[in-house]
């Protein structure tokens, strides 16, 4: 069932510029992005929008054609996460929690889909056993975990005990598809309908105009997968789409017939540092290298210089939002140079010669991974950290892998000290990624839960905390055990070195208007979004 | 005497009047005559003072970085501006080429040196062993050059040394058929079939007699392969596989500056890869005149 998740989360995070390029126009979104409802709309509402490298799966392990990581908006789930990630009605109107592990959802009435047949509960249950049948996915669930208690009510009970379920079915590839469909034709319930699929270049979808939640404006929307980033921003500067993703290194300085906007944070910058023994990948191992690490790079710099303020800092590795009052209690570190360079004094650490330091023969040098969910992502701030790191007496070589397929083929073999990563938050459930990335490795278990685990997992006082998140019964409690375990990776074991909150940063053409962007990327709706003249 | 062999001897004729010249003294002078060549090595001497010294004449290492004056354009203080971390770009930029013409001559010398063993021994014993030597050759030729490169690169770690060796791993295959070519040819002359007949033994002949000869092609072939080992570094680089971290090397140049298309700092871009064009046409025009000078045969 991680399995799932780990790819939801690959390509979350791969295609944040992706989504970026959909989702980003966010609350300091420029005139275009917000309402002018008054303002003269065109007569031909179609709209094209740049996305990155096509990442749809139609195979025995996943079904997302138009779910993920592109929500093309053909489905609904049952319910939604709003931009404060906060859970929402949607193919549900109720939804009761029955103990011990079950929730009921109460279905909407008078819903259909698009080929005019109605929505019924054997249509959650058929999805739901789809997903069952492809690994269980993030919630777990088994063939029997959904029942129909009659036609518009369904029970949904996964495997182990998950009182996260309601947050994780958010998710788009939690989609409600017409019972017995096929993946490469999606029939869905929502705004828009599937019109064509040419993989590596496009998707194409037209308005639903029996939409339950209102006719949308736009008649039509050509997705068009564009690998490279430069050459999406091209294609905006060029006209030839309306909306793109903007690298944030570029963002100020870019220019065009577009309006740059950005989203809240919904996506990080971190460090993960290797605390799990491996041999030649194992000073990490060692509490006052980690501290040190946590205190010798400056996060304001990297947020304000390094990405020229397209980034905030923040101390924990997840949105702040989605914890609630409970965040301010992660301290986090900031850039103390003489505190970090006393910590390994005292440790042992001796600055040699040529400045690096040692410590019983063995040289103070990490190797730093850069490449999830590439290696684009992350420029320049590996260097900069690099240079900051040689400062308290730290030889960081940086190694880079392309994509995420080699940077996780490097991961499973353990062969690094710090893992530079870039993700995102894209369900509502905030132990979503500590659960995934931190959780000790269990034998057989998720393969990638375990590749991350056998590097990172701080042990059992961490795991504790992970349960204590899935059994929560209250949003209060979830947040709570949540905000423990990232003190516990980012204030106690600094295992994980948060560096900053990244925005998604999109070019919108000023001719579009409501684009209202979400800060998890694949929530993004396109129901509302109009061309003006 | 008489007079008529007096004449002959004082009145020399244009040819003779040039004294006793070799063939590289008469090689230079094609070189000399002609202004493109010439200018082309002017070119490379000032680039190859300038990834010496270069870095020496600006107060700033290329790893310093400086945030406030990121992204600067070319100025009084930074000749050639800064990157987005606010190193400066004239340090970067030649120590940047030097690291490239490490990469180009050492590769392009090691796969001649390489190719001239195999490549002679090859040519000279000929039959079976040549035979076998060369159809090895022949499948190492098969496969793609840029993707065992790459391939090589990404088993060892990244760095100078394992761009060299990927390099020669595959590029010594030229070079090798080329001195094969040169030495069965030259196997047959009389003056080599008489340094045998007297005894001469192989090391010797081939030091002295075979490869001396061959050596005009050779000169040819290095200077040509020394900007295609340039090239090759600055693709590797730009797809990330190129020198570490901070090391600058004119391809990781361009590939950093590469995002400065969508914003306007085109110096960054410009600069490398204006470096880059400048020294792979002045070796190729140097190259070319080589050829002629050194093999006039060829000219048309």
């Amino acid at each position: 069932m991680l399995r799932k998740r780990r790819v939801l989360r690959a390509a979350v995070m791969g295609l944040v510029a992706l989504i970026v390029a959909t989702a980003c126009s966010g609350t300091t979104g420029g005139p275009g992005a917000t309402g002018t409802a008054k303002a003269e709309l065109a007569a031909v509402q179609e709209l094209t929008v740049a996305t990155a490298a096509d990442g749809y799966r139609n195979d025995d392990k996943r079904t997302t054609i138009g779910m993920y990581p592109l929500n093309a908006n053909i489905f609904d789930t049952l319910v939604t996460l709003s931009p404060d990630y906060q859970v929402m009605p949607g193919l549900a109107t109720k939804w009761e929690f029955r103990s011990p592990n079950t929730y009921r959802f109460t279905l909407r009435s008078g819903v259909k889909f698009h080929d005019g047949t109605p929505f019924t509960s054997k249509d959650v249950v058929w999805s739901i056993q789809r997903i069952a049948k492809q690994g269980g996915g993030t919630v777990g669930v088994s063939e029997q975990s959904a029942v129909a208690v009659d036609d518009l009510t369904v029970d949904i009970t996964p495997k182990g005990q998950n009182l996260r379920a309601l947050q994780q079915l958010v998710h788009p590839t939690w989609s409600i598809a017409k019972a017995g469909s096929d993946a490469a034709k999606p029939m869905g319930t929502g705004p828009f309908k599937f019109v064509e699929y040419v993989k590596d270049q496009r998707i194409v979808v037209e308005a639903n105009d029996d939409y339950w939640g209102g006719k949308p404006t736009l008649r039509k929307i050509t997705f068009r997968f564009i690998p490279d980033a430069n050459t999406r921003v091209l294609a905006l500067q060029a006209g030839e789409v309306q909306i793109s993703d903007i690298p944030k290194e570029s963002a100020k300085t870019i220019t065009g017939d577009f309006t740059v906007s950005r989203s809240k944070v919904g996506a990080y910058e971190a460090i993960y540092v290797k605390i799990r023994p491996k041999e030649g990948y194992d000073l990490g191992q060692d509490k006052a290298v980690r501290q040190a690490l946590a205190y010798a790079i400056d996060k304001k710099q990297v947020v304000e210089s390094v990405w020229q303020g397209n980034a905030e800092v923040i101390q924990t590795m997840i949105p702040p939002a989605i914890l609630g009052s409970e965040a301010g209690r992660i301290t986090g570190t900031d850039r103390d140079v003489a505190k970090a360079k006393k910590i390994l004094d005292d440790a042992g650490w001796k600055a040699a010669s040529d400045g690096i330091r040692e410590k019983n023969g063995r040289k103070l040098q990490l190797t730093m991974v850069v490449g999830f969910p590439n290696a684009d992502t992350h420029k320049p701030m590996p260097e900069f950290a690099q240079a900051q790191l040689k400062e308290i007496g730290i030889d960081a070589k940086i190694v880079t892998t392309p994509d995420t397929a080699s940077y996780e083929a490097r991961l499973a073999k353990g062969d690094g000290d710090l893992w530079v990563e870039a993700g995102s938050q894209n369900d509502g459930n905030p132990c979503f990624l500590p659960d995934l990335l931190f959780s000790s490795p269990i034998p057989g278990g998720d393969e990638e839960s375990n590749m991350y685990g056998n590097s990172f997992a701080p042990g059992e006082s961490f795991d504790a905390t992970i349960k204590r998140c899935r059994e929560a019964t209250s949003t209060a409690d979830v947040q709570k055990a949540a905000a423990d375990a990232m003190k516990l990776l980012v204030d106690e074991q600094f295992v994980v070195i948060p560096l900053a909150g990244t925005y998604r940063i999109n070019g919108i053409s000023k001719k579009v208007l409501d684009f209202v962007v979400h800060p998890a990327g694949v929530q993004q709706r396109w129901d509302s979004v109009k061309l003006a003249k | 005497m008489t007079s008529a062999t007096k004449r002959l001897a004082t009145v020399p004729d244009a040819d003779a009047r040039r004294a006793a010249r070799g063939f590289w003294r008469d090689a230079l002078r094609r070189l000399r005559s002609r202004p493109l060549p010439m200018a082309a090595a002017v070119v490379l001497i000032i680039l190859v003072v300038l990834a010496v010294a270069g870095p020496l004449l600006v107060p700033y290492s290329y790893d310093a970085q400086d945030l406030l004056n990121a992204n600067q354009p070319p100025s009084a203080g930074n000749w050639f501006g800064t990157d987005d971390l606010g190193r400066d770009m004239w340090a970067r930029a030649w120590s940047g080429a030097r690291i490239s013409l490490f990469i180009g001559v050492t590769a392009a010398l090691l796969d001649l040196l390489i190719g001239i063993v195999y490549g002679g021994v090859a040519g000279y014993r000929g039959g079976r062993a040549d035979e076998l030597m060369m159809r090895f050759v022949d499948m190492l030729y098969g496969i793609p050059y840029l993707l065992l490169v790459i391939l090589l690169t990404v088993v060892f770690q990244p760095g100078l040394f394992s761009i060299i060796l990927a390099m020669i791993v595959t590029g010594w295959l030229g070079s090798a058929r080329l001195v094969r070519g040169q030495i069965l040819q030259l196997r047959e002359m009389e003056y080599i079939v008489a340094a045998r007949g007297i005894g001469v033994r192989f090391p010797r002949l081939f030091a002295r007699h075979l490869l001396p000869n061959a050596l005009g092609p050779l000169v040819v072939a290095v200077t040509f392969s020394v900007p295609h080992a340039i090239f090759t570094e600055a693709t590797l680089s730009f797809l990330g596989l190129g020198v570490p971290a901070p090391l600058a090397s004119l391809g990781t140049m361009v590939s950093d500056g590469l995002i400065t298309m969508l914003s306007g700092e085109v110096w960054r871009l410009a600069i490398p890869a204006g470096l880059i064009s400048l020294i792979m046409l002045a070796f190729n025009a140097l190259g070319d005149g080589l050829r002629d000078a050194l093999d006039p045969r060829t000219l048309g």
